[in-house]
């Protein structure tokens, strides 16, 4: 069996690794103290008679006071810890690749970038950070890789977050771990770290001619042109209509009240769906229908995808 | 063959107590309405923050006359009802069934209003599942609605005793109670009508 | 009208007068027959469940039936038996004796909850097994959506009868609440009652007040499914993830209506087989109310990977920590209490310094969970399943046997055979062990929860869980078999065998219909042990 701690594999799991054993030295300790004086006040002041004497102690202050603010200091120590290491977790490196996954029952579906599409094998490069991007297709699920120490929740219409990083070639298990109906238990998958040659090779596998296909982006462009978009979002940084899609994905946009986003993945699937939840400053509003039930889930990913291509 | 202890022989209380044990039962009642509305009304402030837009679209489907007419009865009901607490107290019977009376006939007036509001909504498809905003009306109201059904019953209850002759300067805990009850069911709807029509 | 003490409330026989009784005696017995039933019942869902789980693949029963069998589990244990639990039965039972009143405040809606209980859990029960038509639920008793919209099992019933249910659980708190406000003897202040009925207090508090919130998020769930409302389905701008707020803006505060009335049987027992004044009543008395209100602060632990906010995660991390305090606060005066006592291990006091054993477990296993980095690792796996057993049967099901076998003779003037109940102890004791142990490794082998099949690396530790589940199953019918050998034959009780000086072993045991001929007048507070002389 392997190591179920310290399994080495990632960077950042060795790090929630510390975090685990360090809770699992203070569990240990409490318990064993707490258990360990149980068990002699058990044994030690165990009736002898119906005449013994027992002390009359209601209580005592100083003690009470201790045994509060001591575990307080502990909680606190552990919880800053805990929130250090997981600050990492949810931060992507800068130079991650972003890999768009659809959980539907009972299935993993993966979308490279350039369009390769693979279900239930993640092949991912070896030290290469991964940024995992969401959405579920039906019910929900949980996105599991336990070796990695990484997990999140795969939502219906709202897009959530992981990041990884195998240091090391291997195979690690995919698990699904929120109930989703009969085959919850089968809804497994695999990632592939694969070293630098092996990569390649995958990545240059010629496809099959009958999959050859779009990348993400190269059908969100089209849709951008199918169902006019162009006529009030430029590419060029040029202001229209409805503000411009050049270096949209994470700009910092305004609003009317006076409120800023960020603009993320949910932002703008909010803003295909209902385009008048929020107005940028200077824009006016009713001037775009909502797509809400227009476009598929799919639809508005490979959009999304095409938006951040325009980003310099 | 019914024995002490059962439903019917109920050992005595005394009536000072059980009318205080009574009413501070019912404060904790209307504590747990209050969080069983505070649910919508978390859901309500929710779906505004997310979709603004589709709850003014909403709202100005609402007929504001109506509601506010709504508003008026419900506010001349808790009225009445007080009225009718203060007769029990003073043991004026006539009054008091007068004043039950009156808080019957105005809660009544809130169905049928309430029926015109729903009535051409709902016949032009309309419905609960439109929208997230028509979703939160028409359950707020709906859940609203069915207050008001118990707070007739619960009026209607204390009307027949009173014909009987029931309630006088000893006993007045029933009414009492009952328009703690009204009155709660009177503000739910005055923070719903501005909160659905208004805003 | 009026009853003499000789005439105790178990002599009544016949239908009518147990079913229409207000007698809180009467009506906490029959909770009792009740929850025991479906706790029976629950129990053997329990072990499908370890029986389809002692090797990998398919044993005994498919996926669905397993899907099936782990819903029953959850939804009869937690709605049907370990809500009303402790203090529908015991809390029934004793409230009134405790605090020296003839009954509850409200003795007529004690039996209407009786009633809403018996008929929510009729229909909860006909509709999981599947009404005509439908197939057996399905979802997992947290019912999450949007899988409860599209399942096509029974939601909608067994949602009615949890709902139903729930006006049972209020009525019962709200008739708890006042019982305690304005029944008390003459002389019973507030820092003189006993601590079970402090914790009982607590849980009413949380009962009425959380209670109603998810009785709106299941009619909501309702309407979800009947009328195609939008609150929770995504398509027309609801959100599931509320579904998960609501559900557990309830179902957390709940998890403390199972566990304080048993914390509060323990601080019973602990100074009666001690000999000992119970160490820091006033620390303990207020903790169960702390307790109480943060429970409201932290639901939020439950969604720390579902997409919430990383702003909304930490404050509900730090939140829960604050839960930790007043928790460890007790398990040190627990303890402290034993000290320089003249103990005496009879079955009620085995029980009581158990239920310290597996809570301390219990509960420092909930740090990793409260920790965000490494709740990421272990949530849904089956290191939480192990944690909330420990909570839940090392907690609340070890009280509630320990208050039990501590009250059986006031309860039915009978005593068992305690050398069986010891033994049943320790089976329990091992049993449980055995199952619940081995489940925390499987959590940090990230095995994940609610798996109808796992991988070979899985297979030796669940192996050995569900042979610990059968011992665990077996003591069980081990620990009833002898208490109903005891009621049936067991030798007469005295009035207070234990040498407690809590009101209740004032009166005759089985008490008399109408508890006291005379109500007390108090003037001492219940805890006066210890008789070392003081210089």
């Amino acid at each position: 069996m392997d190591k179920i701690l310290f399994n080495g594999l990632s960077e950042l799991g060795t790090h929630v690794d510390r975090v685990h054993v360090f809770i699992i030295a203070i569990m240990a300790f409490c318990f064993i103290a707490c258990n360990a004086v149980l068990i002699y006040f058990m044994l030690r002041y165990r009736r002898k008679g119906p005449d013994d004497v027992t002390a009359s102690i209601k209580g005592n202050h100083l003690l009470e006071a201790v045994w509060t603010i001591i575990p307080t200091i502990v909680v606190l120590i552990v919880f800053v810890y805990g929130v250090r290491v997981w600050g990492d977790m949810r931060k992507p490196p800068e130079n991650a690749m972003t890999i768009n996954v659809t959980g539907v029952q009972w299935a993993w579906r993966f979308e490279y970038p350039d369009g390769r599409i693979e279900a239930e094998d993640l092949y991912v490069p070896a030290g290469q950070p991964i940024r995992l991007n969401m959405v579920s297709n039906d019910v929900l699920h949980s996105f599991f890789i336990p070796e990695l120490r990484v997990k999140e929740d795969v939502v219906p219409s709202q897009y959530t977050h992981l990041w990884f990083q195998a240091d090391y070639e291997g195979v690690y298990n995919i698990f699904c771990t929120e109930y989703c109906g009969d085959n919850h238990s089968y809804m497994l998958g695999k990632v592939h770290a694969l070293g630098p040659e092996a990569w390649d090779r995958w990545v240059r596998r010629v496809p099959d001619p009958d999959a050859v296909q779009l990348s993400p982006a190269e059908r969100g462009a089209k849709l951008y042109s199918k169902w006019g978009c162009l006529g009030c979002h430029s590419t060029d940084g040029s202001p229209n209509i409805g503000p411009t899609f050049k270096n949209l994905m994470g700009r910092s946009e305004s609003f009317a009240d006076g409120s800023t986003v960020v603009v993320d993945e949910n932002y703008i699937m909010e803003s295909i769906k209902q385009p008048n939840a929020k107005i940028v400053a200077g824009f006016k509003p009713d001037q775009m229908p909502a797509f809400e039930g227009q476009l598929s889930q799919q639809d508005i990913t490979d959009l999304i995808d095409y938006i951040k291509t325009l980003n310099e | 063959m019914s024995e002490p202890g059962t439903f019917f022989h109920l050992h005595e209380e005394d009536p000072v107590e059980a009318y205080e044990n009574f009413k501070l039962g019912m404060w904790i009642f209307l504590a747990t309405e209050v969080l069983l509305f505070g649910g919508l009304f978390a859901a309500y402030f929710i779906f505004k923050f997310i979709w603004p837009t589709v709850f003014e679209d909403g709202s100005s489907h609402l007929n504001k006359f109506m509601g506010g007419l709504n508003t008026l009865v419900l506010i001349f009901s808790s009225f009445s009802m007080a009225m009718a607490v203060d007769a029990a107290q003073r043991g004026q019977q006539k009054k008091l069934v007068r004043n039950l009376a009156i808080t019957l006939f105005f809660a009544l007036c809130f169905i049928v209003v309430k029926g015109f509001e729903w009535g051409p909504k709902l016949s032009h498809g309309i419905t609960p599942g439109s929208d997230v905003f028509f979703s939160v009306y028409y359950m707020t109201t709906g859940l609203h609605l069915l207050h008001v059904l118990v707070g007739m019953s619960f009026i209607g209850l204390l009307l027949a005793r009173a014909l009987k002759g029931r309630y006088h300067e000893e006993n007045f805990g029933g009414v009492e109670i009952g328009g703690l009850y009204w009155h709660l069911v009177d503000i739910i709807w005055i923070f719903l009508f501005p909160l659905l029509y208004l805003i | 009208m009026s009853t003499q003490s000789d005439t105790h409330y178990l002599e009544a026989k016949g239908f009518y007068n147990w079913f229409f009784s207000v007698d809180h005696k009467r009506i906490g017995l029959m909770y009792l027959a009740a929850i025991l039933f479906f706790f029976v019942l629950a129990g053997m869902a329990a072990m499908l469940v370890r029986l389809e789980l002692l090797a990998p693949g398919e044993q005994f029963i498919d996926r669905h039936g397993y899907n099936v069998a782990f819903t029953l589990h959850g939804a009869m244990m937690v709605f049907l038996f370990i809500v009303p639990g402790i203090p529908a039965t015991l809390g029934n039972f004793c409230l009134p004796l405790m605090i020296g009143a003839k009954d509850v405040a409200f003795p007529r809606l004690n039996l209407l909850s009786f009633w809403i209980y018996v008929l929510g859990a009729a229909i909860v029960v006909m509709s999981l097994i599947g009404p005509p038509g439908e197939a057996w639920l399905d979802t997992g008793w947290t019912l999450y959506t949007p899988y409860s919209v599209e399942s096509s099992s029974g939601v909608i019933p067994v949602t009615l009868g949890v709902f139903i249910l729930g006006f049972s659980s209020i009525l019962t708190g709200l008739n708890f609440a006042v019982t305690i406000h304005k029944m008390r003897a003459p002389g019973m202040t507030w820092h003189r009652l006993p601590l079970f009925v402090w914790a009982l207090y607590s849980a009413s508090l949380i009962q009425i007040l959380a209670t109603p919130v998810v009785g709106i998020t299941l009619l909501l769930l309702i309407m979800e499914r009947s009328f195609g409302i939008g609150f929770f389905t995504a398509s027309l701008g609801g959100d599931p993830i509320l579904f998960e707020n609501f559900f557990w803006f309830y179902s957390h505060p709940v998890v403390y209506i199972m566990i304080l009335p048993a914390m509060g049987v323990v601080a019973e027992i602990l100074p009666v087989f001690a000999k000992k004044p119970i160490f820091g009543y006033r620390a303990i008395a207020y903790s169960s109310l702390a307790i109480a209100l943060v429970s409201f602060f932290v639901w939020g632990h439950h969604l720390f990977v579902s997409g919430m906010s990383n702003w909304s995660r930490w404050v509900f991390s730090l939140l829960t920590f604050a839960v930790a305090i007043p928790t460890a606060i007790k398990v040190f005066n627990w303890i402290s209490t034993l000290y320089k006592g003249s103990i005496q291990l009879d079955s009620p006091m085995l029980y009581a310094c158990a239920f310290i054993f597996l809570f301390t477990i219990a509960g420092l296993t909930g740090l990793p969970l409260a920790t965000l980095a490494t709740d990421v690792h272990l949530h849904d796996t089956y290191f939480v399943v192990a944690h909330f057993h420990y909570t839940m049967q090392g907690g609340t099901v070890i009280g509630l046997l320990a208050g039990l076998h501590f009250w059986f003779p006031k309860i039915f003037g009978k005593m068992y055979n305690e050398k069986r109940a010891r033994v049943g102890f320790w089976m329990l004791f091992v049993g449980f062990n055995a199952t619940f142990m081995p489940q925390f490794i499987l959590g940090y082998m990230g095995m994940p929860r609610r798996y109808f099949d796992y991988l070979d690396q899985f297979a030796d530790l669940h192996f050995m869980s569900s042979i610990g589940g059968f011992v665990n199953g077996l003591a069980y019918l081990f620990i009833l078999g002898n208490l109903i050998h005891g009621i049936i034959k067991g030798t007469a009780a005295e009035k207070n065998p234990h040498g407690s000086l809590s009101l209740e072993w004032t009166v005759p045991s089985p008490p008399p219909l109408t508890n006291f001929d005379e109500i007390p007048e108090v003037h001492d507070w219940t805890y006066g042990y210890g008789n070392e002389q003081h210089a």
